[in-house]
């Protein structure tokens, strides 16, 4: 057997590698993706003060901070025994509309849509946000930098800072806003939705438009059908902030409702002795192996198992692009993995017009932001991160100080997706041993739509990664070994 | 929000936690240390929770606390 690995994997958060196994004819027998590093947040958090915990798990990320930063403060409110006021919640998901702002802008621009916009076979120098730039032109290029710093500076008017902000507070925030800042706001966020417009433009001219790029979408090496999850208001619609979990089947019919207390009756993890990464299922279901389908319990997170998981969108314009979505592919559910990409710029529209809304509320400038804790307990936290669903619980001792603590972060939720997609993607594109960049470059877009967050802290350069691939013939021997950058 | 140094420790403390654990030491029970039983000591002890997190919280990396002598 053959075995070709791809390490590090590129254009995503954290560390990965992926094995690829060939049989004796050169075809591709399976694959797994493997998570080589241990971080241990969770043990580390024993012993701390509990409010610390905001500011210490969203060092767990340095592109997803605002999630862990608030899935925290979400827990610390219900260990706490607190509701914050209706103005601190406002603030809340105002700060995380900014982070959706510009965490989904860097995916699109800089991470996974590279692979379409310049072309899953271009030279490696080109699939990066350079040769994005190159293709739609430096003015454009502009508009997405600026972009991606509004979102940045929304979240630190907010959040005191952009990355690993510090407003999080159980029962409220921190700090407020003024008027001056309601009025920076504002304009940053009116051009915001200009430019998620324009993202799904640019997305319709140079993907929908192009029947080869709507054929690798809708093809069978990219497509699971498996469960969706994603958190969703009383109506049905996705929301990033709050919410009941929704799982909905490979047809979107619900499944199961859940309030995040209750997670551990509906969410199992199976681990394998290969990689440290869990791989959670629905317990009701069951764990079946790396298969999909409605017998096995694997589901997905992130823009597409929000947007299969909830009926509608709750701002007309993105409601409008979800129904289009679904139109467009076929109808509920999609389980087109490369659909994310699409997803993921419904959602930044979404952001962005929730940003309008939550500026332009009357309460959003008001004084009462925080209400007095009670005393400790347990308690559960729920955001969607920009990847998925994101649950941190915590248990405090009498002092205040974490007992326990737990966390389901995103990425997890999608790891027997991810794998699934993986080996797909190898077994649809690697055939009788041909092995070349482009390639391999095919099979990592496989996990690149999910946009990842491995170890959640480390980031890549895009393009520019060491990368070195082995290939192992029957008896494990080298047999060709394919470089970049090294 | 109550200030909790996240600005790192102040330029004339070489341990910013020893200086706290020194300077809680002066004030401890104060007037009458002496006339308390060791109990009555453990228990204003325990009221500083987390002593190494809170007092290191933002300069154990610097501090002597964690060095080792090579002789």
């Amino acid at each position: 057997m053959k075995t070709v690995t791809i390490d590090p994997i590129t254009r995503l958060e954290g560390h990965g590698k992926i094995s690829i196994f060939l049989d004796d004819k050169g075809d591709v027998e399976n694959a797994i993706l493997q998570i080589p590093e241990l971080r241990g947040f969770e043990r580390f958090a024993q012993g701390r003060r509990a409010e610390d915990m905001p500011q210490i798990t969203s060092r767990i990320c340095g592109v997803c901070p605002v999630a862990h930063h608030f899935a925290s403060t979400k827990a610390l409110d219900a260990a706490f025994h607190v509701d914050p006021p209706s103005a601190a919640k406002k603030l809340r998901e105002l700060m995380y509309m900014g982070y959706y702002i510009y965490d989904h802008t860097l995916h699109f621009y800089y991470l996974g849509g590279p692979d379409f916009v310049v072309g899953p076979d271009a030279p490696p120098a080109k699939r990066n946000v350079l040769g994005v730039i190159e293709k739609v032109g430096l003015d454009i290029g502009k508009e997405v930098i600026k972009h991606r710093a509004y979102g940045q500076r929304i979240t630190g008017i907010l959040g005191g800072k952009a990355t690993h902000p510090v407003c999080g507070l159980p029962g409220g925030v921190s700090k407020g806003l003024n008027k001056d800042e309601v009025q920076d706001i504002k304009k940053m966020v009116d051009s915001c939705i200009e430019f998620a417009k324009f993202s799904l433009k640019l997305f319709d001219d140079i993907v929908l438009k192009n029947k080869t790029y709507v054929d690798l979408i809708l093809s069978d090496p990219y497509t699971l059908k498996t469960y969706n999850m994603g958190l969703v208001d009383k109506n049905n619609k996705v929301n990033f902030y709050d919410g009941k979990i929704r799982v909905t089947d490979q047809q979107g019919n619900e499944r199961v409702k859940f309030d995040v207390k209750d997670y551990y009756k509906n969410i199992a993890e199976h681990v394998e002795e290969w990689t440290y990464i869990k791989f959670p299922y629905l317990k009701a279901v069951g764990w079946k192996g790396f298969q999909d389908g409605k017998d096995s319990g694997i589901y997905r997170v992130g823009p597409l198992g929000r947007l299969n998981a909830a009926e509608g969108m709750a701002t007309p314009l993105a409601d409008k692009e979800y129904k289009r979505f679904y139109e467009t592919l076929g109808g509920k559910a999609v389980n087109s993995t490369l659909a994310f990409h699409w997803a993921r710029l419904i959602e930044l529209l979404y952001a962005t017009e929730r940003a309008k809304e939550l500026i332009n509320d009357p309460e959003i400038t008001a004084q009462k932001i925080r209400n007095p804790v009670g005393d400790p307990g347990e308690g559960m936290g729920v955001t969607e991160a920009a990847r998925g669903t994101l649950i941190h619980h915590y248990k405090l001792d009498k002092n205040g100080l974490i007992d326990k603590a737990n966390l389901i972060v995103a990425t997890t939720n999608n790891a027997g997706a991810i794998n699934m997609s993986i080996r797909d993607a190898a077994k649809g594109v690697i055939t009788k041993g041909n092995v070349t960049n482009a390639t391999l470059n095919m099979v990592e877009m496989a996990f690149r739509a999910y946009d990842p967050c491995f170890a959640c802290a480390t980031h890549t350069l895009p393009g520019g990664m060491p990368l070195e691939v082995n290939i192992y013939d029957h008896k494990k021997k080298l047999y060709k070994t394919l470089k970049q950058n090294l | 929000m109550p200030c909790t140094g996240c600005g790192g420790p102040t330029p004339n403390s070489l341990d910013q936690g020893a200086k706290m654990i020194s300077g809680l030491a002066s004030i401890l029970g104060l007037e009458g240390e002496e006339k308390m039983s060791d109990e009555d000591v453990q228990k204003l002890i325990d009221q500083v929770v987390d002593v190494t997190g809170t007092f290191y919280k933002y300069t154990l990396p610097t501090a002597l606390v964690n060095r080792k002598v090579i002789k």
